[in-house]
């Protein structure tokens, strides 16, 4: 089970780096985040059943653990505000490529971390049926809150800041 | 902007810039662990608090023990006072931190995001319920016998005086009114101190109990 387990991890990972950017955006302990995801994802494995996509199992319990661990950090008071400069996002049209990413994470990370679950998910190209069964909502809320969500980014990155 | 540039914007962010920032931890190894290093950190710390705590409480109870049962000292209302506060203080210190040990050790990540939210909050809300009532019948039950044994003149407790040397009636009575506000604080401390917890639950569920 063991290998079974760490070859599908292999094959995902690239999921679960991109989840732990976005919630753990400039946290220094983010490399110790993904350890914690992974012990999670093995702790839950005999859980999972082969009725749904294992990308997609592996997304609501990653997602769920980042959340988690984000409120764990609330609690022990932990959890990291950026300064003002430090969510200042620099204009789009002066950004080379390879600060695209840099751009959109700055602007994801001022979602709420339910937010950051649905657009996350909306941007993996994941279709409205599979987003509402790992968020837990209707698939006609879905599509409203990604139409919210979408428009609040699209004015994060046009205004450079919230 | 259009609302499909930002698909292409994540998608071309990704496929130019390849991460490698994880690549170093070994996902083998990790497995057999029980929780990443800060996570250990933080529970290692509370459990530390939870051992310390109970030790002064258990010295505290034996002192007490000790100086009542044992030696029959007999404490005039002026000591006790000091260190029934004294002995409340650390059982709530103590019990604080098991709770929150409780909090940090317990999740439901297979469920939906909605119903781990769910889940987490009703797990706060019951750990504080339980921590009201049980300091609400531990303490009520306390102004109860000391009201019975005013009632009944036990050690002459209603003749009390300056003049006496001991603490006179109305401080007796101020120590009642905080034995009986004591419940109500720790239910305000336990918001406070989960204030921001519960305000991203609060945005959380907005969110997804949102109308559409």
């Amino acid at each position: 089970m063991e290998k079974e387990f760490i070859e599908l991890i292999k094959k995902h990972q690239g999921i679960l780096y991109k989840i732990c950017n976005i919630y753990f955006y400039r946290d220094p302990d983010k490399e110790d985040y993904y350890q914690e995801i992974l012990i999670r994802l093995w702790k839950s494995y005999p859980g999972f059943k082969n009725q749904s996509e294992f990308s997609t199992w592996l997304y609501r319990v990653a997602l769920n653990t980042a959340i988690d661990i984000i409120r764990k950090q609330t609690i022990q008071q932990k959890h990291i505000e950026l300064s003002e400069a430090e969510y200042n996002i620099p204009d789009r049209d002066n950004n080379t490529e390879s600060d695209k990413k840099e751009v959109l994470y700055q602007a994801i990370d001022h979602l709420s971390d339910v937010e950051k679950a649905i657009i996350i998910l909306y941007l993996e190209d994941y279709n409205y049926k599979e987003i509402a069964e790992i968020i837990g909502i209707s698939e006609s809320n879905t599509g409203v809150k990604i139409n919210r969500i979408k428009n609040q980014l699209i004015k994060i990155l046009k205004n450079g800041q919230k | 902007m259009d609302k499909n540039d930002l698909k292409s914007m994540w998608h071309d962010a990704h496929i130019e810039n390849q991460d490698d920032t994880f690549d170093k931890v070994d996902i083998e190894k990790s497995i057999t662990m029980s929780h990443c290093k800060a996570i250990s950190k933080i529970l290692s710390d509370v459990k530390l608090k939870i051992l310390g705590y109970t030790i002064i409480l258990i010295i505290y109870i034996c002192l007490m023990l000790y100086a009542l049962v044992y030696s029959g000292i007999n404490l005039s209302i002026a000591s006790l006072v000091p260190l029934t506060l004294a002995g409340l203080f650390i059982l709530i210190e103590t019990t604080s931190e098991i709770v929150r040990f409780l909090i940090l050790v317990k999740s439901a990540d297979s469920l939906s995001v909605k119903e781990s939210s769910l889940y987490f909050r009703r797990k706060l809300d019951r750990i504080n319920t339980i921590d009201f009532f049980s300091y609400l019948v531990f303490l009520y039950m306390f102004v109860i016998l000391i009201v019975s044994g005013y009632l009944k003149d036990i050690g002459g407790i209603k003749n009390l005086s300056w003049s006496n040397g001991i603490l006179p009636l109305p401080l007796l009575g101020v120590f009642i009114l905080l034995l009986l506000i004591i419940p109500w604080f720790l239910k305000y401390q336990h918001n406070q101190r989960y204030k921001n917890t519960y305000l991203s639950l609060n945005r959380s569920a907005y969110i997804l109990n949102g109308d559409a």
